[in-house]
């Protein structure tokens, strides 16, 4: 696997840090109810501040596979939020040479009116492809989905796995130089998760970089061989899949640090 | 599984300059115009057929009450209302329906890297293509009711330009407004009201007080809706300073919308 290339830097995370400005807003009705009532169920909560994640810092070199851990509410989705682009950081830089595919919430921008095809369509521009580049795929993609049946009826007709298939589906369309996945390793009956797996591992294999947040330790050992540990927001551990080892210890161990 | 090359696969689309990025997302933006105008017709047996039925209606209905009703003395008053009603229409569609477009569009714009224009200007195409079916009526029926064509006519793509760059403007800064502040949604309504009776569409201008004259003329849209007014329903060519007026308010709007959206699109993810 090594190559002449194999040190450059496809993803460069400078001391990245974001924070969420916590406040509730009064409205008009709340300040009269709390005047009349003087209940304090609508008090104001100033601005309090939230540093979801800070000071965290790393480089992703071609053909690196990172895993990120971590307790829920870690940081570990938000950091990958910062990373494709989403969220702009307050603090720190991302700086990236590669295209990112993320495959984060599925599903999440589809329209219930419009068919399968049309849902398609849409969910394949925001990876900046027109129609007539899209066209050749869909014969594919529907029938990997196993909704070929209901392509051009409303989305709203499909069951919940129909939906989740085909937007799995779709997020793992087209290969990705640098692949950025949060835990979708979809759910389904056995037959889809064999086939969903079978996917998005030729989908990593074809990639030069991926970054994974996943709480399975299993898959983290088997896809990555870097890892970050994410703790409240601070990047506490990185370094090779050893970090698991450790997060594992310190959680049966009960320790905490 | 076929093997598609991703396009662009040197940079990252959040690293591109702001107009690259947009011309990266016109695929997003025209499955957005194309699904909104869709969904409005699905199941409708008359579907698109109704984008041309309800100016048809509109013009039928103002032509009985007004003129035959009370009997507005204007000549061929049906065609001097619509001549302003359309482009007002245009941007006052387009302008509300953008307050509500980041707040629809929120979903995309969480889950993958967008430059977020594309909401309020998918919004202002949509109703651009309103336009167009009901600006076909008017030139069609048109004749029934005393329209005439004439030379001046020519100038109505520049007059449309002029409208759609000064809407653009408007409707980012709508959009923006609508994300942030919840209470512009309702506001929006009852400014549009204000500024369609404040525009010359349904009383000609010479109708119009001296004194009064002076504050319609600092509403941008009177000279925008004139630049219609009068090759359709006057068959004369906007002056000079009219189109130099047009001119600089559009660009001034487009530029003043752009600024402001490119320094406030960064908190969206965070105000909602």
């Amino acid at each position: 696997m090594a190559t002449a290339n194999d040190d450059l830097i496809m993803l460069d995370a400078t001391d990245l840090g974001i924070c969420f400005k916590l406040w509730t807003r009064t409205t008009l009705k709340g300040q009269f109810v709390r005047k009349l009532t003087r209940s304090k169920t609508y008090e104001t909560i100033d601005h309090g501040e939230f540093w979801a994640l800070r000071h965290v810092s790393f480089q992703l070199r071609r053909g690196d596979r990172l895993g990120i851990i971590g307790d829920n509410g870690a940081g570990k989705s938000t950091l990958l939020k910062i990373l494709v682009g989403i969220y702009p950081p307050t603090e720190g830089t991302v700086s990236c040479h590669a295209t990112i595919y993320p495959l984060l919430q599925l599903g999440l921008g589809f329209n219930p009116e419009v068919t399968g095809e049309e849902n398609a369509y849409l969910a394949m521009a925001f990876f900046g492809m027109g129609k007539e580049q899209v066209r050749p795929l869909l014969d594919e993609l529907f029938a990997f989905s196993e909704v070929e049946d209901f392509r051009h009826r409303p989305l709203k007709t499909y069951s919940a796995g129909m939906v989740g298939r085909l937007a799995f589906t779709l997020a793992t369309a087209v290969p990705a130089d640098l692949l950025v996945l949060d835990e979708v390793f979809s759910s389904g009956d056995i037959h889809w998760t064999e086939k969903a797996v079978k996917r998005i591992e030729a989908r990593i294999e074809q990639s030069r970089a991926l970054i994974m947040v996943s709480h399975s330790m299993e898959q983290i050992r088997k896809y990555c061989n870097k890892c970050l540990l994410l703790e409240k927001g601070r990047a506490v551990d990185l370094g090779g899949t050893e970090v698991v080892d450790r997060y594992q210890n310190n959680n049966g161990l009960g320790i905490s640090k | 599984m076929p093997r598609v090359s991703s396009p662009d696969a040197r940079m990252n689309v959040n690293e591109m300059p702001y107009m690259l990025q947009l011309l990266w997302a016109r695929h997003v933006l025209y499955c957005l115009v194309e699904t909104q105008i869709k969904t409005r017709y699905q199941r409708s047996v008359l579907g698109f057929f109704w984008s041309l039925l309800n100016p048809i209606f509109t013009m039928l209905i103002y032509y009985f009450l007004l003129s035959i009703v009370f009997r507005v003395q204007m000549e061929s008053y049906t065609i001097f209302m619509f001549s302003g009603v359309l482009p007002f229409t245009f941007f006052s569609t387009a302008v509300s329906t953008s307050t509500t477009s980041l707040v629809t569009g929120e979903g995309y714009y969480k889950s993958y890297y967008i430059p977020k224009m594309v909401f309020p200007l998918a919004s202002v195409a949509v109703s651009l293509f309103d336009f167009a079916a009901a600006f076909a009526v008017l030139i069609g029926l048109g004749v029934f009711f005393g329209f005439r064509p004439s030379a001046a006519l020519v100038i109505l793509p520049l007059s449309l330009l002029f409208m759609v760059i000064f809407t653009m403007g408007c409707s980012l800064l709508a959009s923006l407004m609508g994300a942030y502040f919840v209470d512009f949604r309702h506001m929006i309504a009852v400014a549009m009201q204000f500024l369609f009776f404040a525009t010359p569409i349904v009383y000609p201008l010479d109708m119009v007080p001296g004194s009064l004259k002076m504050i319609l003329g600092l509403n941008p849209l009177y000279y925008l809706v004139s630049n219609f007014n009068l090759p359709i329903y006057y068959h004369s060519f906007p002056s000079a300073s009219l189109l130099t007026v047009s001119l600089l308010v559009s660009c001034g709007a487009v530029v003043l919308g752009a600024a402001l959206f490119r320094k406030y699109e960064g908190g969206l993810v965070f105000c909602r």
